[in-house]
């Protein structure tokens, strides 16, 4: 009866209509279907009829099993000194006041936005076999072998480590201080009320950033690629078991090896962990006193704070020195060389690459918004499910996700191989969940009673959507349009599986580069890429000033 | 309005793929560097346009069988015939018989024109000249040479799944010594090796830059980008004998522009094609072109004879066996 | 006569938040009406239905059971933007984005009324509203009181058939709020605009309302004037929730047309009157419903009841004292206490009840 009427309602907004039907079509399309054909082309060995072949050989080979175990020991590895490191990182912002946060946390956010293999490149320079640290200073003398576990180790954390401390920040900071003293006034000491309060209190934050970088570790693709020696993991063994090897069938069971154990975590982490939470973020971060902790504290805690933001300055400077050496651990001397050959031969990979992200970006932000505004106002048969599916490529390693789109649009009446809007799609839907999510976010804080308001006043839902829900969402749009065009920018895991010569990356390119040992090229191919992100980042913040509605309030008020 | 957009874009790009007239699509395993001196040539001297996708030899028998149902290309490029051997096993490839194949000898060229030769490479030996000084060691001219100890560790090649070049030295180590002596060598050379790498003539710039003391390609790259960009390197051949490939094209069953890419491969076959391989250090096949200077001929080397159709009929099980008994053996 | 808006036997359920399968009943089956020009409050506690009631009529929540019309026209089927209701939230739900001038004429812009006709009713609302001059503010310019008028303005610039207004003044601090209560009293004279107010303010209820309809549960208690809804509750709730009572047991002793003869449990008798068509009969257990400023002190031989003094607050206008009886501890209120001597803790004393403090109530 309730549905029936809903569904009677929705019935009278054909707008309304299409928008579900359109979003219900393109992720059974470009979501679940590739995965789909990952797990079918796994269960068909010799390309007819289905058995359980690959599977076996997945368990008995070592071969196999090897990197399963690989990736599951670096991925819990990585995960859980990620999540010290930023569970302190975090602490020294929101708990130590240490001096300079703005500057820490800036610094943190480096790992986010640049190419995934920025820091690998860095630690190949550095410590690699050529490296500045081994080879220069310490003239071989120590034998660090930063191919293989101990290197993916140090790399990954120093990439994800900014994921956990981002997710660990907004818990320390939406306990209540409060509680805190609370504890002291009851006669506890302050490293037993850190014990007591401050730890049990934010351990559902560690446990759901300590399987968000687990999930991240397994599905990297770009840090192993150049940095696992002879420690391989799934992501790069089902990428060279179907470009080396040409097996798609075992290629393909590999990633599905890969996807179970994220898909496990990201639905453990929002579907379990989600609802253990104590404390609900209300996104309004109480005015925050807290107590200023002895001399000696503030100073530990800001000396492991700099030396961490030590390292990441020392990483991102050594490539950025780098980019301008004619040969790495040869001959350093300084030259434009490696920036002429980017903008020369390298030109088309600028170009295809800008203009793939330049379309993708605002295809991902616009359905990345209308899928939130559905999943979040309105009601519908199957909205959780929609939710579920949109959020879905946030679990899928973009390995998956690349073998998924090379299987799936290979054939009519989805022939896309080889084209440009191949890359696209894995890019808007690649992206879609984080304008999804954001726009989800943005809405929760919107006040439903605004759009019943509009609606009461006389507009039309369609109306409404535009001229009120869609400006409050903006500075929402806009952050979807940053990280679709960042991550585009710098994706490669799941489109090295579909780019073509018409279609070329600067990821892709980089790669090569550290392949051929070329460094100081990947190196200046790094910092240009760098460089649009940044002018991305003002672009956005420019366009944020001109569009956003709290922008022209702050300007009315001045 | 949004919607209408997205769906003009879609049929623009899907039109923009579909429109193609006198283009030739190309795959190709040669060096990024290497194709666009053939490539910009046939387009000079013909006028047809060339879309090319480079990858490596192993990726471009993926894609190929990965397009099968929809091919995206016409010529596959470059590249040891073994793998085209196994393309052609897999019935991916069309058979072309180029009246410009002269009198190739048979080993050159496959016997009902599915796949024809175009060079000849040798495997050989890079070494660092510095630290071959530094150890005080001679450049190693034979295989067991590469188990002395003073090369522990300082050795490197690519996997044999992943580089067309490492399967050669493992099809020339079989052809030599017999497969299962063969595999006991690499066992024992597997504990010298001081990593792998994904792509054949990654090696030789390590040894220039001294990252690693020897390395296994093929001559034509040791040169190529080793020793003509000024590294101490030097080239040197197992007394043995050692492998050899042959550079080979093909044309793709079924792909858009057939007759372009015949014309293709009997314009690469001319000596005027042929002589631009002098640049990249190949030895070419038609005996009519010109040889680079400090290159090495067919005689230079002694070569063990090898059966490309068996070692292309034997790929998997050779690497099947190569994963279980050297990368993960012991 | 017929009455503007009408509800009847309405019914909305929920499913609960607690577990899938069972659901909630928010409102119970009500049937109310509202005159044409009349504004009639929806009381109660929280959690009573009156919000959801509320939302039902504007079209925000589509009923379960039941039907709603508006001047004669049945609207269930009616999306909100084609109800002829304004509804005045009690967040407000300003628009951030837009100034005042052009959150007022928003609803003149989805009627497509030409520009000049919407600039000056918006500057008249604005004038009504008192909020001339502050047509270009952002919302966030604004105080709460001000944005508050702009809430207001914003829905009766639509001239609506039906006025929704939800609690519109629970965010307001208590001076704002009887400012802002005394100057809707004020606009609602002068309009006359048929209106629904939601509050659980029951102060509010009082000094606004033509009629107000008591909830409870989902279920509607007491439909009735201010001043007979005070004087004539029908049962306990309504006598505690709108003003303070005592209870008192008590036996109805005689009873007639509009009045009745109250014996208390220690035997003292007293009169008090009742609503016309009651049914009260003789002998019958009651509560007796004691308003706490309609108690005086006096002697114990002229009192209706005696105890001793538990606890004396002193707040400026007025003092209340605890008093403890034989029938539990009653709450006595003195208006301008300094003109009188008033008893100290611990004293013995009689209460009296004046005749117009006294109601009855049937016992539960």
């Amino acid at each position: 009866m309730y549905t029936f009427k809903q569904i009677k309602r929705i019935w009278n907004e054909p707008v309304l209509l299409a928008m579900i039907v359109l979003v219900v079509v393109l992720l059974i399309v470009f979501v679940i279907y590739p995965i789909a054909m990952v797990f079918f082309k796994s269960l068909q060995p010799t390309g007819e009829g289905f058995d359980l072949s690959v599977y076996k050989a997945l368990f008995t080979k070592k071969y196999f099993r090897a990197p399963f175990f690989n990736s599951l020991k670096l991925g819990v590895s990585v995960a859980s000194v990620g999540v010290l490191v930023g569970y302190i990182f975090a602490y020294a912002i929101t708990r130590v006041n240490i001096p300079g946060k703005v500057f820490f946390r800036t610094a943190a956010s480096f790992p986010i936005i640049s190419p995934p293999f920025v820091i690998a490149l860095a630690a190949i320079l550095l410590f690699g076999r050529n490296g500045f640290i081994t080879h220069q200073l310490l003239k071989g003398k120590l034998n660090v072998e930063i191919y293989g576990f101990w290197g993916l180790l140090v790399v990954e954390t120093l990439a994800y480590f900014p994921t956990a401390f981002m997710t660990l920040e907004g818990i320390l900071q939406s306990i209540d201080p409060a509680l805190e003293e609370a504890s002291l006034s009851l006669k506890a000491s302050k490293w037993k009320t850190f014990w007591r309060v401050t730890f049990p209190l934010s351990m559902p934050g560690i446990l759901a950033s300590w399987l968000l970088v687990f999930s991240q570790s397994m599905a990297d693709f770009g840090n192993p690629l150049i940095l696992s020696g002879n420690y391989h993991v799934l992501s790069v063994a089902a990428y060279l078991e179907i470009t080396g090897s040409y097996r798609i069938p075992y290629g393909s069971g590999l990633a599905i090896l890969l996807l179970i154990p994220t898909l496990i975590a990201f639905f453990v982490q929002r579907y379990w962990l989600s609802r253990k939470s104590y404390i609900t973020v209300t996104g309004k971060p109480s005015a925050m006193r807290i107590l200023e902790p002895t001399k000696w504290v503030k100073a530990i805690f800001t000396l492991v704070s700099a030396f961490l933001v030590g390292i990441i300055f020392l990483f991102y400077g050594t490539v950025f020195y780098g980019s301008f050496t004619k040969l790495w651990g040869v001959d350093h001397s300084l030259t434009l060389d490696n920036y002429r050959y980017v903008f020369d031969i390298g030109s088309e990979y600028l170009k295809d690459t800008l203009f793939l992200a330049t379309i993708a970006t605002p295809f991902s932000g616009v359905l990345g918004m209308i899928t939130a505004y559905l999943v979040a106002r309105k009601e519908f048969p199957g909205r959780r499910v929609v939710e579920a599916l949109s959020l879905l490529t946030f679990a899928v390693p973009g390995t998956v996700v690349g073998i998924g789109y090379l299987l799936a649009f290979n054939q009519r009446p989805l022939m896309l191989t080889g084209t440009a809007l191949i890359i696209i799609l894995v890019f808007v839907f690649r992206y879609l969940p984080v304008g999804v999510q954001n726009g989800v976010a943005a809405l929760y804080q919107i006040d439903p009673a605004i759009e019943e308001a509009s609606l009461d006043l006389g507009a039309s839902s369609y109306r409404t959507f535009w001229k009120i829900t869609m400006p409050l969402m903006m500075p929402a749009f806009f952050a979807a349009l940053f990280y679709t065009f960042v991550k585009s920018m710098t994706a490669i895991s799941a489109v090295i599986f579909v780019v073509s010569g018409k279609w070329q990356l600067i990821t892709v390119a980089i790669l090569g580069s550290v392949e051929n040992s070329d460094l100081a090229q990947a190196a200046a191919f790094s910092y240009v890429l760098i460089g649009f992100v940044v002018i991305a980042m003002f672009l956005l913040r420019w366009i944020t000033n001109l569009f956003s509605y709290q922008e022209r309030i702050r300007r009315a008020r001045a | 309005m949004k919607k209408l957009g997205f769906v003009v874009l879609v049929l623009a790009l899907l039109a923009s793929t579909a429109y193609a007239a006198q283009v030739l699509h190309m795959y190709t395993a040669l060096d990024g560097n290497e194709w666009p001196i053939y490539v910009r040539a046939f387009e000079k001297a013909t006028g047809i346009k060339v879309e090319v996708v480079r990858m490596s030899s192993g990726e471009v028998l993926a894609r190929v069988e990965a397009e099968a149902k929809n091919p995206q290309a016409s010529i596959w490029f470059g590249g040891p015939a073994v793998d085209q051997i196994a393309a052609k096993k897999k019935g991916l490839l069309e058979p072309y018989k180029s009246p410009n194949a002269w009198s190739m000898p048979l080993a050159f060229k496959d016997p009902d024109g599915y796949w024809t030769g175009f060079y000849f490479g040798a495997i050989g030996f890079a070494s660092n000249t510095e630290q071959l000084k530094e150890l005080g060691v001679e450049p190693p001219t034979s295989w067991y040479d590469l188990l002395k100890p003073e090369f522990k560790g300082r050795i490197s090649l690519a996997y044999p799944y992943t580089s067309g070049t490492a399967y050669t030295v493992l099809a020339s180590l079989v052809a030599l010594m017999g497969e299962d002596e063969a595999f006991e060598y690499w066992k024992k050379l597997h504990k010298q090796i001081h990593h792998y790498n994904k792509s054949g003539s990654a090696c030789v710039t390590q040894v220039g830059l001294g990252e690693v003391t020897v390395g296994i390609a093929f001559a034509h790259d040791v040169i190529k980008k080793g020793i003509s960009k000024g590294y101490p390197v030097t080239l040197s051949f197992p007394k043995e004998g050692t492998g050899y490939e042959v550079g080979a094209m093909s044309i793709i069953k079924g792909g858009p522009e057939p007759e372009l890419a015949k014309k293709f491969i009997d314009w690469m076959l001319t000596a005027e094609a042929q002589n631009l391989m002098k640049q990249w250090y190949r030895i070419p096949l038609n005996p009519d072109a010109e040889v680079a200077e400090g290159s090495v001929k067919m005689g230079d080397v002694k070569v063990v004879p090898m059966d490309f159709d068996y070692f292309g009929r034997e790929k998997d099980r050779l690497i099947e066996r190569w994963k279980n008994e050297i990368e993960y053996g012991s | 006569m017929a009455y503007y808006v009408e509800v009847r036997n309405l019914v909305k359920v929920f499913k609960s938040h607690a577990s899938r399968s069972s659901t909630v009943r928010a409102v119970d089956g009500i049937s109310f009406g509202v005159r044409e020009g009349e504004l009639i409050t929806l009381l109660g506690p929280s959690g009573c239905g009156k919000t959801t009631t509320l939302r039902l009529v504007g079209g925000f929540e589509i009923p379960t059971e039941g039907d709603i019309f508006i001047d004669g026209v049945r609207v269930n089927d009616q999306p909100p933007n084609a109800r002829p209701t304004s509804m005045v939230f009690q967040s407000y739900a300003l628009f951030p984005h837009m100034t005042v001038f052009e959150n007022i004429a928003y609803g003149l812009k989805n009627k497509r009324l030409p520009s000049d006709e919407i600039k000056t009713k918006v500057l008249e609302t604005l004038e009504i509203v008192g909020l001339q001059e502050l047509e270009k503010r952002y919302p966030g310019q604004l105080s709460g009181g001000q944005q508050q008028r702009v809430a207001l303005a914003r829905a009766i610039v639509m001239e609506p058939k039906v006025l929704l207004l939800d609690e519109p003044l629970s965010n307001l601090d208590a001076k704002l709020r009887e400012q802002m209560r005394v100057e809707l009293k004020k606009l609602q004279t002068r309009l006359r605009i048929t209106s629904i107010y939601v509050t659980h303010d029951q102060l509010e209820a009082m000094t606004l309302s033509d009629r107000v309809v008591v909830m409870k549960d989902g279920k509607i208690v007491q439909i009735d004037s201010p001043e007979r809804i005070y004087r004539f509750p029908t049962n306990k709730f309504v006598a505690g929730f709108i003003g303070k009572a005592n209870f008192l047991k008590g036996k109805i002793g005689k009873v007639w047309e509009e009045s009745c003869e109250l014996v208390m449990t220690n035997g003292m008798k007293l009169e008090a009157d009742l609503p016309k068509g009651h049914n009260f009969e003789v002998g019958e257990e009651v509560l007796i419903v004691v308003r706490p400023e309609g108690i005086s002190f006096c002697e114990s031989s002229q009192a209706h009841i005696v105890g001793h003094v538990i606890s004396r607050i002193y707040t400026g206008g007025a003092a209340s004292f605890e008093v403890e009886t034989d029938q539990g501890v009653m709450t006595v209120e003195v208006t301008n206490p300094l003109a009188l001597a008033l008893p100290s803790i611990d004293e013995n004393v009689g209460l009296s009840f004046s005749r117009t403090a006294v109601a009855v109530v049937k016992a539960e």
